[in-house]
C-alpha cells in the first residue's frame, strides 16, 4: 500500500493481456492522428480551392464588365453617330434628286456635312472600319464586336469558378469524412479503456476496440478511394 | 488522448474504473466534437465564399447591363431628334416662303431617317443573343432581368446568415473541444495521483467537466 492511502500504479504489461491494451490503445492513437492529420491537409485544400473560386468570380466579372464598358460606352457609342450621320447623309441626298438649283445645293451640302461627321466621329474605332461588323439596316453589330473583342483574351473568357468551387466542395466534404472516420477510432480507444478498467471483461472489449479500429482504418481507407 | 493515464488504471478498485470509463469518454468526445467543428468549419467557410461570389455576381451584373442599358436608352432618344428636328425646322420656315421648299425637303429628308436610325438604334441597342457568338456568360448576364438581381442580393444575405449560424456552431465545439482538453487533464492528474481525497477531486471534476462539454456540444446542434 502506497502512502497517504494511495494504490500503487503496477508495471505496464504487469497484467494478462495488458499488452492487448496497451497495443489496442497505441494504434487506436496512431490512426487517429493519420486520419487526423489527412483531414486537416484536405481540409487546407478545400479552403485553398474556395479562396481560387473567390480569385476567379472576380477576375471573370472584371475582365467582363471592362469588355462591355469598353465596346458600349467607347465604340458602340461612335458607331451609333456613325451609322446615324450616314443614313442622314444618304436621305439628305435622296431628297436634292427630286430638286434643283439651290434647293439642291442645300441638301447636298447637308448631305456632306453629315459625311464629314461620320468620317470625323469614325476615327479608328473597329467597329466602324472593319465591314464585317456593319448590318444591312445601315448600322454596326455590337454583339459581334463584343465577342471578337473578349475573344482577344480567351483565358478570361474560359474561366470557370464553379471548377475550383467543385473541387473544394468534395475536398470538404472528404474532410469532414475524414475527421468522422476516428469516431470508431475513438470507440476503439474507449474499449481498450474499459478492458483496462474491467479485466473480468477484457477479453470482448478487447475484440470489440480492435474491431472497431479496423472499422475506423477501413472508414479511412474508403474515404481517400471512393469519397 | 492520454494512453498513460489508461494504463495507470490498472486495478479493479471503482476509482480506477472510473477513470478508465472516463478516458474512454473523452477519447470518444473529443471526435464527436472535432468532427461537429470540421462540418461547422466548413460549412461556414462555404457559406462566405458565396456570399463573396454572390457579392461579385451582383456588382458584375449591375455593372455590366447598366452600361449595356445606358447605351440603348442613349441612343434610342437620339434616333427621335432628327424627327422633332425636322417637325421643328418646317414650323420654323412657315415664316419664310423662300426657304420653304429647302427646309421641306430637308425635313422629309430628317423624317426618313428617323425611321431607319430608330431601327438601328433599336438593333444596336438590343442585348446580344447566343447567335453573337458570344460566350455564354456574358449572355447571361446582359440579358439577365434586373429583378433577377433582387433574388441574388436575397440569397447573399441568405449566405451571410447561413455563414454566422454555422460559426456560431464551430465556436461552441471549438470550446466543448477545450473543456475535453481540461477534462483530460484532470483525468490524467486523477491518474498520477491515485485514489486519494485529491484524486476523487480531480476525477469527479474530470467527469463535471466532460458533463458541461457534452452538454455545449449539444448546444451547438441547436444553433
Amino acid at each position: 500500500m502506497g502512502q497517504g492511502g494511495t494504490e500503487p500504479i503496477p508495471a505496464a504489461g504487469s497484467e494478462p493481456g495488458g499488452h492487448g491494451v496497451a497495443v489496442l490503445l497505441a494504434a487506436a492513437a496512431v490512426v487517429a492522428a493519420f486520419l487526423g492529420a489527412r483531414a486537416s491537409l484536405v481540409s487546407s485544400a478545400a479552403s485553398g480551392d474556395w479562396q481560387h473560386a473567390v480569385r476567379q468570380e472576380t477576375k471573370r466579372a472584371a475582365a467582363l464588365v471592362e469588355d462591355v464598358r469598353f465596346v458600349y460606352s467607347d465604340e458602340a457609342s461612335a458607331a451609333f453617330l456613325v451609322a446615324e450621320s450616314e443614313i442622314l447623309a444618304e436621305e439628305y441626298r435622296r431628297q436634292a434628286e427630286a430638286l434643283s438649283g439651290t434647293a439642291r445645293a442645300a441638301l447636298v451640302i447637308e448631305a456632306r456635312v453629315q459625311e464629314a461627321l461620320a468620317a470625323a466621329v469614325g476615327g479608328n474605332f473597329e467597329i466602324v472600319t472593319d465591314p464585317s461588323y456593319r448590318t444591312a439596316e445601315g448600322g454596326f453589330d455590337v454583339g459581334a464586336r463584343l465577342a471578337a473583342v473578349r475573344a482577344a483574351y480567351p483565358d478570361l473568357v474560359a474561366i470557370d469558378p464553379d471548377e475550383p468551387m467543385d473541387a473544394a466542395d468534395a475536398a470538404a466534404r472528404r474532410a469532414v469524412l475524414g475527421v468522422g472516420a476516428t469516431l470508431p477510432v475513438a470507440a476503439a480507444f474507449l474499449f481498450g479503456a474499459l478492458a483496462q478498467g474491467f479485466p473480468g471483461r477484457r477479453r470482448p472489449l478487447l475484440s470489440a476496440g480492435f474491431a472497431f479500429l479496423a472499422l475506423g482504418a477501413l472508414a479511412g481507407v474508403l474515404i481517400e478511394a471512393v469519397a | 488522448m492520454d494512453v498513460e493515464a489508461v494504463q495507470a488504471s490498472a486495478g479493479r478498485t471503482p476509482y480506477e474504473r472510473v477513470l478508465a470509463a472516463l478516458v474512454g469518454a473523452a477519447a470518444l468526445m473529443a471526435a464527436l466534437l472535432a468532427t461537429l467543428e470540421m462540418h461547422a468549419g466548413k460549412r461556414e467557410e462555404r457559406a462566405l465564399v458565396m456570399a463573396s461570389r454572390l457579392s461579385t455576381a451582383i456588382f458584375e451584373g449591375t455593372a455590366a447591363s447598366g452600361v449595356a442599358s445606358t447605351f440603348q436608352l442613349s441612343v434610342l432618344k437620339q434616333s427621335i431628334e432628327p424627327g422633332l428636328a425636322g417637325a421643328a425646322r418646317l414650323e420654323a420656315s412657315l415664316d419664310d416662303p423662300e426657304l420653304i421648299d429647302v427646309e421641306f425637303a430637308i425635313a422629309m429628308a430628317q423624317a426618313a431617317a428617323q425611321e431607319r436610325i430608330f431601327a438601328v438604334a433599336q438593333a444596336m441597342g438590343a442585348p446580344p443573343g447566343s447567335d453573337s457568338g458570344l460566350d455564354a456568360h456574358t449572355v447571361e448576364v446582359l440579358n439577365r432581368p434586373l429583378e433577377t438581381l433582387s433574388e441574388v442580393s436575397e440569397e447573399q444575405n441568405r449566405q451571410v446568415d447561413l455563414a454566422e449560424r454555422f460559426g456560431e456552431r464551430s465556436n461552441r465545439a471549438v470550446f466543448a473541444l477545450s473543456l475535453v482538453a481540461i477534462a483530460a487533464v484532470l483525468l490524467g492528474v486523477a491518474g498520477v495521483i491515485g485514489r486519494s481525497p485529491a484524486g476523487r477531486v480531480a476525477l469527479v471534476s474530470a467527469g463535471a467537466v466532460l458533463v458541461l462539454s457534452a452538454g455545449w456540444g449539444a448546444s451547438a446542434l441547436a444553433v
